[in-house]
């Protein structure tokens, strides 16, 4: 598995994790003999929390039954574990709404998660598969690693989120394995492991997205569970997406209703309700979720634009650029003979066309489906052709860039100038001439394959730009990382002492540094060989790292010497931290074929004060302790401000 | 068949419409009578109405309305009248259009009747 990948995130100590209340849970669940009174005590410190239980029990119950007023009713209702779950579930979203990632949108992770839990509690009551309370942790939890990787890595993750903005066809998963050697699914599968969640969940989680996900595990709950979330995150990227996107997503909506084995007019009610209640919870939550959209005319839309030919090949060269291909084309005009003959030239030429009566109508048509080209007519009462093309102008998504062929009358052609001055790319005369229509249609149709052209060559270039610059990170991250160890280099360690000794300039507060040194690392080597060696460098290093608070900065900086920058850190501070590393590192056990055994270190501490000229100084100084430390018999910690030995193991 | 006056409506037109769908399974000739059949009369009254408030400007765009679904069906006679009552709307001279329109209207029985032949 990725376990060693996961651990490195966990170890970062920026794993997303809940909090207060959540933590104790978490806990107490961990231990073998926890009491349910112990859990629902701890829930009720937290009024929001029980409310948001107690509703959510009550919302999942069939109805029939009396209704829950108190988190022990909801324990006796859904169990004590699913209460547990849910209050983890909250816990995590009331801790985690914003973060460092700037490509990240925390707001839009968590209406997203929402609505997958909603849907799937929903689904789970409907379907009675699984216990909807379940359903609900399980399904909010789902994409928490994507939450993970946004917090460990910030500017990583924006990166990919930005290649994959560029480019939807990317897939995220294979991006997030290229950058981080773990992907999200699987960082969801052993958060939920390692909070003790139920194993239906983190296998559910991590293949609901498999085509074949049933067949990797034997588990029925986790067979139900997945088909729940795999439902569920239909109708949640569908609830998440924009309205043209809504359109297309339909006929996925409607293998979900196929599933229900609802008509359509119940389908669409079960859905409202559940949008509904995802916006109930998001109220609650103080999450903000989209409008839910009129399904009727969504349904309606997405029956209007005939499906033809999935895709058709797309342009690669110059000479594709005449090749024809089905467009989306919207037809406008409030005269219905000539929208049903624009209509049927433009149907029988195989393009797909949606028609609108009026400008206003296809303004938002435009907007929402973002068609290659309009063709509409000018002189129409409220918004005229002129308008329509003048407001997609100044629109900033898709009517800027459609093409914008205008339909005149024979008496209106003198006055095409102006038209062309309101940004039409074209004009046709009607009655319609169908060859002549089509022509234009085709000229269209080169301007659009020479567009979308230009855009993807764009696009590559801003994904070569793109992975330069994390190749350049890499690096340089190569650059100042010891492989042996992983801590910074030598070079990385020294710049940032620089770095931290201006800062301390500025503000004068307490600064030490911690030399550490292996003792009798050479007879390591000499008696049990490099390989040996090596493993008691790597555990040290290990150890140090456990024991320094995260502002600390270590480096390896000599074969068995390391540097410890510890900010805001005086005397006294500093011989703490050098004693805590010591006694971390007596008590290793390290073992490496064959050999047992365990090392000490001599540590030296130095700090600023006045007669510190520069950063050289103070690491000379800090040597100078560890000399001492050396001489007076090892595994001890010497300051330098202290001329006496300060402490040494028993 | 009865022999119609060519200028009630334009047969080649009929015919191109007929060519667009030859099988005649889309039915779109038919389709097409149908809507300017029933969207006609509604618009000449919106049309009369208009003009028995003045409202110059609506004259004008209902009449260059029904101008496109006259031209669209080949009633080549009726478009015209359209057109002239259109140019008096846009010159915001309506003194004549009151006897156009009657003509219209009666010219609209003419075209009907020639297009319920041509679909029937």
């Amino acid at each position: 598995m990725v376990r060693k990948e996961f651990d490195e995130l966990r170890d970062s100590g920026q794993l997303p994790s809940p909090s207060g209340v959540g933590l104790k849970i978490l806990s107490l669940t961990q231990r073998e003999d926890w009491a349910i009174d112990e859990i629902v005590g701890v829930i009720q410190t937290d009024p929001a929390l029980t409310g948001r239980i107690i509703r959510l029990a009550n919302s999942a119950g069939s109805g029939a039954t009396a209704s829950i007023t108190t988190v022990n009713d909801a324990a006796l209702r859904v169990g004590i574990r699913s209460v547990a779950n849910l209050a983890l579930g909250f816990t995590l979203v009331a801790g985690n709404r914003a973060g460092r990632c700037e490509s990240f949108d925390y707001d839009e992770f968590w209406a997203d998660s929402l609505a997958r839990a909603v849907c799937a509690q929903a689904l789970s009551t409907q379907l009675r598969r699984s216990v909807p309370t379940e359903a609900f942790t399980c399904a909010l939890l789902s994409h928490i690693g994507e939450l993970a990787l946004a917090s460990v890595h910030p500017s990583e993750y924006a990166a990919i989120l930005e290649l994959s903005k560029t480019d939807p066809s990317l897939d995220m998963r294979v991006l997030e394995t290229e950058r981080f050697a773990i992907h999200s699914l699987e960082v969801s599968m052993a958060m939920i492991a390692d909070w003790g969640l139920p194993d239906c969940f983190v296998d559910a989680i991590g293949y609901h997205q498999a085509a074949d996900g049933e067949a990797h595990t034997k588990d029925t709950q986790a067979q139900e569970l997945m088909s729940l979330l795999r439902m569920a995150s239909t109708f949640s990227e569908f609830c998440t997406s924009d309205h043209g996107q809504q359109v297309a997503r339909w006929p996925e909506m409607e293998f979900v209703r196929n599933e229900l084995g609802m008509e359509a007019t119940e389908f669409r009610a079960f859905c409202e309700t559940v949008g509904e209640s995802w916006g109930d919870w998001g109220r609650m939550l103080q999450i903000e979720t989209a409008v839910f959209p009129a399904l009727e005319h969504v349904e309606k839309l997405s029956k209007r634009v005939r499906k033809r030919t999935k895709t058709t090949s797309e342009p690669d060269d110059l000479d594709a650029a005449d090749k024809f291909r089905p467009l989306r084309i919207i037809a406008v005009d409030d005269e219905s003979t000539s929208l049903k003959l624009l209509q049927s030239h433009l149907s029988r030429a195989g393009h797909d066309v949606v028609a609108a009566n009026n400008g206003k109508e296809a303004l938002a048509l435009t907007l929402e489906w973002n068609p290659h080209i309009v063709i509409s007519d000018w002189m129409m009462p409220e918004m005229d052709g002129i308008q329509l093309c003048k407001a997609l102008r100044r629109a900033q998504r898709a009517g800027r860039s459609v093409y914008f062929l205008l339909v005149t009358g024979r008496d209106e052609e003198d006055r095409v100038v102006e038209a062309f001055e309101s940004g039409i790319d074209d004009y046709v005369s009607k009655p319609f001439n169908p060859k002549i229509l089509l022509a234009r249609v085709r000229a269209g149709l080169r301007l659009v394959n020479l567009r979308e052209q230009v855009e993807r060559e764009q696009k590559i270039q801003a994904e070569a730009t793109s992975k330069l610059g994390v190749l350049t990170r890499k690096l340089r991250e190569t650059a100042s990382t010891d492989p042996l160890t992983g801590l910074p280099n030598r070079r990385y360690g020294m710049e940032r002492l620089v770095e931290e000794w201006e800062t301390w300039r500025r503000k004068q507060e307490h600064f030490s540094v911690v030399m550490v040194d292996i003792d009798h690392f050479k007879k390591v080597n000499d008696m049990h060989g490099h390989d040996v060696g090596d493993v008691v460098l790597v555990e040290v290093a290990k150890a140090l790292r456990a024991s320094v608070r995260a502002i600390d900065i270590v480096a390896r900086i000599g074969g068995e010497e390391f540097l410890v920058v510890c900010p805001d850190t005086d005397d006294q501070g500093a011989i703490g931290c050098g004693e805590r590393i010591r006694s971390a590192v007596e008590t290793l056990e390290i073992q490496s074929k064959g050999y047992t055994g365990s090392v000490t270190i001599s540590v030296g501490t130095a700090g600023i004060t006045d007669d510190v000229s520069d950063v050289d100084m103070l690491i000379k100084r800090a040597d100078e302790a560890v000399y001492r430390a050396k001489a007076s018999g090892r595994n001890r910690v010497c300051s330098y401000e202290e001329t006496s030995e300060v402490r040494r193991s028993a | 068949m009865p022999e119609e006056d060519p200028t009630i409506l334009d047969h080649t037109v009929i015919e191109s419409l007929r060519e667009l769908d030859p099988e005649g399974e889309c039915g779109l000739l038919s389709e097409l009578v149908d809507l300017f059949l029933s969207d006609t009369p509604p618009r000449m009254k919106d049309l009369e109405s208009a003009l028995a408030s003045g409202d110059a400007k609506t004259v004008e765009e209902v009449a260059h309305s029904l101008k496109s679904s006259c031209g669209n069906l080949g009633a080549a006679r009726l478009a015209t009248l359209f057109k002239e009552i259109e140019a008096f709307g846009r010159g915001k001279d309506l003194a004549e259009v009151p006897s156009l329109v009657d003509r219209s209207n009666d010219e609209f029985r003419r075209v009907e009747e020639a297009l319920k032949a041509e679909v029937s």
